[in-house]
């Protein structure tokens, strides 16, 4: 009897809801049973009892008999393979096997692999009792695979060291140096101190303005070879609207989304995942909860999340990071593809298919010299823009980042830095480059970086998440910190060896690592003294000058006023284009928030040295919803028509 | 285009306007406050209007302050001795000056006035809107906030003042902004951020600190204002300590740099209270004569209320008053009171300042000869025009429960009722400029000053190059705009060692000399000390209080 008819006989479903999954199992392919539990119609427990008829193979429930304990281990497979099927016990020559997929001739050959010489019988058990009972069995390998794995496959790669000694070493000196050079000649010192702020700010700011310079240079070729694209599927009969494949051929998709102290956003989450457009039974949504947040979990377990998402406990460790509990969630995903959103994001509802395209585009267009596209990252802005002054500025520079910048980098070869979420991974690219590194407080900057060193290609494509911009000074900073404290890691990390680095990513690679990665920090480190000198010279020189040789002055008027203006002007533009004016008009505040940018710098920079891998939550969900609304000032009321 | 795409757009456009005209009738929530563009549109046109009477008439030109602050914003960028933020000088903050600097460029924009005709435009288009969003966040309809508009930009003292150079425009505008922010903050549900009110009130305190003194009380009572209403808010000192700091570092960061920038130019950071050049130390004669209001409450209030009574008009204060009334007697608001007195800060302070001797002011209720400085009063107009919004709004209500279905013939009504006493009062002052518009009677007085006024224009036609030495510290520097000559010509006492090297030798410095009257004319001295100057020098004119000199056969 076939599952549809045996469930309809049991009473589980009723006849047209059978008939709508077989409609949507006939276009989008899968089993019957995936889609019945996707609409709600079945819980996946009573799905299961059905196929263990079907099946003949009984239920077990794993909780109450859960598997022996060594058996995982002996089947030399690596963790990410446990999703199917597990051994449970073991008689004799006779190994009984929990299978939440049908237990058939292949499964059964699959098995006898891995366990030689014994009689394989089956047992049927539900995908969540599986992914819990190998989170259980192999917890221990788990922890080493999410936080040391990499440290111990790539130690040249890995943060956990923190900064080499020579890296702590040269800025210490270079700091002892400054102040014993202040007492004994301050004025030649000041010069020396000038010469390098203003070279790390114009090469901060050069890269900024001229990537975004390029973007629409950028923009007009990638037109013109989309157009002759175009041309030539046309002239191959084939629809050039119809690349992307869909139903049946679209694939498994992976959405990763760390949540932790979120206990008041993590209905949002649902909700915001409700929105996107993909098959359903196609997505493979993973909450990843930390073990110790038991408010959140609550929280989350409360919300009764789809059948498409499932709740994953990241086991408590360190170190607690947002990486270490993506590297877990990569154990237990089932895409070709996945993504990172955060707890706030809402993605642009096409985002999958938007980006699904480009990699369909890659595999069929891309040139045999070409390195494969790895990751495609989204544009990232800010649905709070308005909220106030610090969100406004916020956006304005993720604005110019992401719809100017990084566009720019785009098809010129340099190595993007990947933003901290909607960042989608060719998950097989992804494994074999690593996965993250958990003590990168930047991830997706490392990641980005070692992708290009991995001859791997990232893109950017023209889709938006809309975030939640930190609207309060006091998280705003700690979060500034730990990116740039990031970038100072990953700039260390990457420039161990920097002769061999420099060899092996070339010129472009030199580009980003000192316009960005290095040139970020650095040029936020001396901004201060930069800023202090000129308006020391602009307000007081004229009645007080500080004599100075002419060329250094000169340089200096170009940052402070050539560069911070068009760093204004590149940014109030994207902002424009983005969101308005009134947003766009607070670009002109940019040259004083790289103020808090300094602050966050220094801190950072202190940070390295005692605590480089602390992770300083950035709270959300405080300004999902505000009201400016004006209260009734007295006497008339504001419903006043006249 | 075709006739159907002319009637598709036509009805859009229609409905556009629909939609704006239903949207201004709206209740003003949110952050947008429907109709500040075009009232500061048709507030800017109103004010380039005017300036088109007055600048060709050449009373844009009347203030010697007003020539002296063209000067100043023209020698920013045209001196003999280095140009720039230096230039700036004696006690007048430098606000005016820098924004006035890009519009005298040219130098017939300059020496027309033309230039401080187009910044006073938009002046008053700030100015306008600042007003119009206070009144939409003090909860009055648009008929009144229009009201407030009017009142203020329709008054003949204030188109006359925003035609010309003077500082007043720049501190208006800077108040008006200043009221619209923290009008904005105080009746917000939402708890804004420190940061909105630094940027929406801060910046816009910090120019009107940066013009006028007017402005450092303003960011006082600005500052009580902020500090109160959070109180009442949040009883929270915090809190409270957060916002004011929020509104006044902005303005009080400028203050410390100016006081900087005495110390350093003048070795005395409090230069501008007493120092050589203050107001205190220029007027310390006619104090001394006991022709001021120095120390003198009744005579401070008098003289400050005749010239409020006489820049605002009569119609505006009996309608402010009738509007006082109301929130006295009727309608009880304690809030309001809280917003009222803020936009008198400035009005108490010049009420200070006549009581002190910092500030003078002549008129009949102080003097029976002089006019002088009647401007003063010009700020209170603001607050005038905001309580009669008040009082509009309040009567409009009544009015909309005795006929309700009338909206629009009420709006007319108040509107013709509000505009019959505008008209009147214009009109009567028209009469008699000199007694009953002292601002305007003040600049006709100043502007029949013709000796040096045609010197100045007799000099600009014949100037043939080869330098001018002038001594602008003996009231000259209010002429150099009527001239129309680049300042790079002169030799002036503002660029230091070169003037005294000219004045040192005459002859080999420059081809021409203007020499006042007055006793301390360094030019008329070094003339007197130079030997064979009756050979060097020859008078190429004269008039009452000055004599050209240009060199003999060079």
């Amino acid at each position: 009897m076939k599952l549809g008819e045996r469930l309809l006989d049991a009473g589980l479903v009723d006849p047209g809801t059978l008939m709508w999954a077989r409609a949507e199992q006939e276009v989008e392919g899968g089993a019957l049973g995936r889609h019945l539990v996707t609409l709600g119609a079945l819980t996946p427990d009573q799905l299961y009892v059905a196929l263990a008829e079907q099946w003949d193979a009984p239920l077990v429930d794993l909780a109450a008999e859960p598997p022996e304990p060594d058996l995982l281990p002996d089947a030399g497979m690596a963790p990410h393979e446990w999703q199917r099927w597990i051994p449970w016990r073991r008689c004799d020559d006779v190994l009984w096997v929990a299978t939440c997929v049908p237990p058939d001739a292949a499964l059964a050959e699959e098995v006898a692999a891995r366990f030689p010489g014994v009689e394989v019988r089956f047992r049927t058990a539900t995908e969540a009792a599986i992914q819990a009972s190998v989170q259980e069995q192999l917890r221990e390998q788990h922890l080493f695979e999410i936080a040391e794995r990499f440290a111990v496959d790539h130690p040249d790669l890995s943060a956990k060291p923190g900064l080499a000694r020579w890296q702590m070493v040269v800025p210490t000196a270079f700091a002892v140096l400054s102040v014993v050079g202040l007492i004994l000649d301050w004025r030649l010192t000041l010069i020396v101190l000038l010469v390098i702020a203003n070279v790390a700010f114009a090469a901060n700011a050069s890269f900024k303005v001229v990537a975004t310079v390029f973007h629409p240079i950028t923009s007009l070729r990638s037109r013109r070879i989309a157009k002759a694209e175009r041309q030539a599927l046309e002239q191959q009969g084939l629809d050039a609207d119809n690349m992307l494949a869909r139903g049946r051929e679209l694939p498994i998709y992976t959405i990763l989304v760390p949540v932790y102290h979120e206990a008041n956003i993590i209905s949002k989450i649902i909700e915001n995942l409700e929105l996107i457009r993909y098959p359903r039974w196609k997505l493979d949504v993973l909450v990843l909860l930390e073990e110790s947040d038991t408010e959140t979990i609550e929280a989350a377990r409360a919300a009764n999340p789809p059948a498409y998402v499932r709740l994953l406990i990241v086991p408590d460790g360190e170190p607690r990071t947002k990486p270490r509990a993506c590297n877990y969630g990569l154990l237990f995903a089932k895409g070709e593809y996945v993504v990172i959103f955060d707890a706030e994001d809402r993605p642009d509802p096409d985002q999958l298919l938007t980006v699904l395209s480009s990699f369909r585009h890659d595999d069929r267009f891309r040139s045999r010299h070409a390195p494969p596209l790895a990751c495609v990252q989204a544009a990232l802005n800010y649905y709070n823009a308005d909220y106030n002054v610090l969100t406004r500025i916020f956006a304005i520079e993720y604005a110019h980042w992401f719809d100017s910048m990084l566009p720019g980098m785009d098809s010129t070869d340099i190595p993007i830095p990947l933003g901290g979420t909607s960042n989608h991974f060719l998950l097989r690219a992804l494994v074999e480059v690593g996965g993250w590194d958990p003590y990168n407080v930047t991830e997706d900057a490392d990641l980005g970086l070692r992708l290009a060193t991995s001859r791997y290609r990232v893109d950017v494509v023209r889709s938006t998440t809309w975030e939640e911009a930190t609207a309060r000074v006091g998280p705003w900073i700690r979060q500034r910190t730990r990116w740039i404290k990031g970038y100072i890691l990953t700039a260390g990390v990457n420039l161990r060896h920097p002769v061999r680095w420099v060899s092996s990513n070339g010129w472009r690679g030199l580009v980003t690592m000192f316009g960005l990665i290095l040139g970020t920090p650095m040029s936020f480190l001396f901004y201060p003294l930069m800023l202090g000198f000129t308006l020391f010279a602009w307000l007081i020189g004229p009645v007080w000058p500080i004599h100075l040789p002419t060329w250094l002055l000169v340089f200096g008027y170009i940052n402070m006023i050539g560069l911070n203006l068009l760093m204004v002007l590149v940014s109030a533009w994207a902002a424009l284009r983005r969101y308005n004016w009134r947003i766009a008009v607070f670009a002109v505040f940019i040259p004083i928030y790289w103020l808090l940018h300094s602050y966050a710098a220094w801190r950072a920079a202190l940070q390295v040295g005692w605590a480089p891998h602390l992770w300083e939550k950035t709270p959300h969900g405080l300004t999902e919803e505000y009201d400016d609304g004006i209260i009734d000032t007295g006497g008339l009321p504001h419903a006043s028509t006249t | 285009m075709s006739t159907v795409t002319t009637v598709a757009a036509t009805s859009t456009a229609t409905a556009r306007l629909a939609r704006l005209w239903d949207e201004l009738h709206s209740p003003v929530v949110g952050r947008r406050v429907p109709g500040t563009v075009p009232v500061s549109v048709a507030a800017g046109l109103v004010s380039l209007i005017a300036s088109a009477w007055f600048v060709p008439s050449g009373l844009s030109l009347a203030y010697g302050d007003a020539l002296s602050h063209l000067t100043i914003a023209r020698r920013l960028m045209d001196t003999m001795t280095e140009p720039g933020l230096g230039q700036l000088g004696t006690v007048w903050l430098p606000v005016p000056h820098l924004l006035l600097a890009p519009f005298v460029l040219a130098i017939q924009a300059w020496q027309s006035g033309w230039g401080a005709a187009v910044l006073g435009a938009l002046c008053l288009a700030a100015t306008a809107s600042g007003l119009y969003r206070t009144a939409a966040r003090w909860g009055l309809g648009l008929t009144a906030r229009l009201v407030v508009v009017v009142v203020a930009v329709l008054n003949p003292s204030m188109l006359y003042l925003y035609s010309t150079a003077l500082t007043e425009p720049v501190l208006l505008a800077g108040i008006a902004g200043t009221l619209a922010g923290v009008s904005n903050w105080a009746t917000k549900t939402r708890r804004l951020s420190a940061g909105e009110l630094a940027v929406f009130a801060g910046i816009p305190a910090a120019v009107a600190t940066m013009s006028r003194y007017e402005g450092w009380a303003l960011v006082a009572g600005g500052s009580l204002f902020v500090a109160l209403v959070s109180l009442l808010r949040d009883r929270s000192w915090r809190a409270a300590a957060s916002y004011v700091f929020g509104f006044a570092v902005v303005p009080f960061a400028t203050m410390l740099w100016w006081l900087a920038y005495n110390w350093v130019t003048y070795h005395d950071p409090f230069a501008f209270i007493a120092g050589p050049y203050s107001a205190a130390a220029l007027q310390a004669d006619m104090v001394a004569q006991g022709l001021t209001t120095t120390g003198d409450l009744g005579a401070s209030a008098a003289t400050l209320g005749t010239a409020v009574v006489t820049t605002a008009g009569v119609g505006t204060i009996a309608l402010a008053a009738a509007g006082l009334l109301l929130m006295l007697f009727v309608e009880r608001s304690g809030r309001r009171w809280l917003f009222v007195g803020l936009t008198a800060t400035t009005t108490a302070f010049m009420l200070v300042s006549l009581y002190t001797g910092q500030a003078v002011i002549f008129n009949p209720a102080s003097s029976d000869t002089s006019v002088w400085n009647n401007r003063y009063g010009m700020a209170s107009v603001l607050g005038l025009a905001l309580v009669i919004g008040i009082a509009t709004d309040f009567v409009s209500v009544q009015l909309g429960r005795v006929a309700p279905n009338l909206v629009r013939q009420r709006r007319i009504l108040l509107s013709l009722l509000v505009a019959v006493v505008l008209w009147g009062q214009a009109n009567w002052a028209s009469q008699d400029w000199s007694t009953r518009a002292l601002v305007l009677g003040e600049a006709v007085t100043q502007v029949s000053n013709t000796g040096p006024r045609e010197a100045a224009a007799w000099l600009g036609t014949h100037y043939d190059g080869g330098f001018i030495v002038l001594d602008e510290s003996v009231a000259a520097n209010n002429i150099l705009p009527l001239a129309g000559i680049p300042l790079h010509e002169y030799f002036l006492r503002s660029n230091d060692q070169l003037f005294d090297d000219a004045l040192a030798d005459l002859p080999g410095h420059a081809r021409w000399l203007w020499v006042g009257d007055s006793d301390t004319d360094a030019v008329g001295q070094a003339a007197a000390a130079t030997t064979g100057f009756a050979t060097e020098y020859a008078v190429a004119y004269t008039a009452p209080g000055v004599t050209i000199y240009r060199a003999v056969n060079r």
